[in-house]
């Protein structure tokens, strides 16, 4: 009777553990995917008008195909990079000033270096949230392991 | 000819060249090429603005939402790339200038 108690009990904390992984888990990839979405639109604001909407639109459509392969990391390092590539693309199809003096243009380059500064820094601090929330998926699915594990021996 | 050829750019110029007739998209592109988006996506912006590139709209996709962005080469993209690479790929002519020879020893 006893033993017929342990298994049940383990097999609810089981099943428990599984229903807390699903929720655990579609709720991280709707907050990644939420948040790669919202990266995508910032990065197309720093865009030109003429381009914006439609690099948008393109670079929702690349995150849309790395979400639906199951490539959450991939798709959070795709859009890290799109803020660098919109400052690149809008500093490509800016005019070139008629005339500068060298300490204009090594004020630019200061102005441009710590630009670059903070994004590698903000880029670095949610590369650690990416890697904390992978860690999280992973330690859910150890005690799920841990979990079942314990049902079976019991 | 765009004003720099980087590493990078010849990435993409081999990649594309590997098959001149397809179609690709931007994430094909960074597998075959490992450069991130960061670095790719101005350097397609770049081919398509010299006209390298031609870049289509595919069709929507099954959710709804915007189609996406395939890149194909064009003629004139594929003759430039071509002739970039072969540049590249021709060894090195040496350029140190060639010493003067030794003067032999003088009659007496």
């Amino acid at each position: 009777m006893t033993a017929l108690l342990l298994t049940l009990a383990a097999l609810l904390v089981a099943a428990l553990a599984g229903l807390a992984k699903a929720i655990l888990t579609g709720e991280i990839r709707g907050q990644l995917s939420d948040r790669c979405h919202r990266r995508v639109e910032r990065a197309a604001a720093r865009l030109p008008p003429a381009i914006a909407r439609d690099a948008a639109d393109e670079w929702h459509a690349e995150l849309s195909a790395f979400e639906d392969a199951d490539r959450l990391i991939s798709a959070w390092r795709f859009t890290q990079g799109l803020s660098l590539a919109s400052r690149q693309i809008a500093g490509a199809m800016r005019p070139a000033p008629v005339k500068r003096g060298s300490s204009q243009a090594g004020q630019d380059l200061h102005g441009e270096h710590d630009a670059l500064r903070r994004q590698l820094r903000r880029e670095s601090r949610a590369m650690s949230v990416g890697i904390a929330i992978e860690a999280l998926m992973l330690l859910t699915l150890l005690a799920t392991i841990v979990a079942l594990t314990l049902a079976m021996v019991n | 000819v765009p004003e720099r050829i980087t590493k990078q750019l010849l990435k993409v110029l081999e990649a594309l060249l590997s098959e001149p007739g397809r179609e690709w998209y931007g994430l094909e592109l960074m597998d075959a090429t490992k450069l991130t988006s960061g670095t790719l996506y101005p350097i397609l912006h770049r081919l398509v603005q010299d006209g390298w590139l031609a870049r289509q709209g595919a069709a929507p996709s099954d959710r709804g939402g915007p189609g996406r962005r395939l890149y194909v080469l064009t003629g004139v993209g594929e003759q430039a790339a071509s002739s970039i690479l072969a540049e590249r790929s021709e060894p090195k002519r040496r350029t140190s200038p060639r010493r003067a020879p030794r003067p032999g020893p003088q009659p007496t």
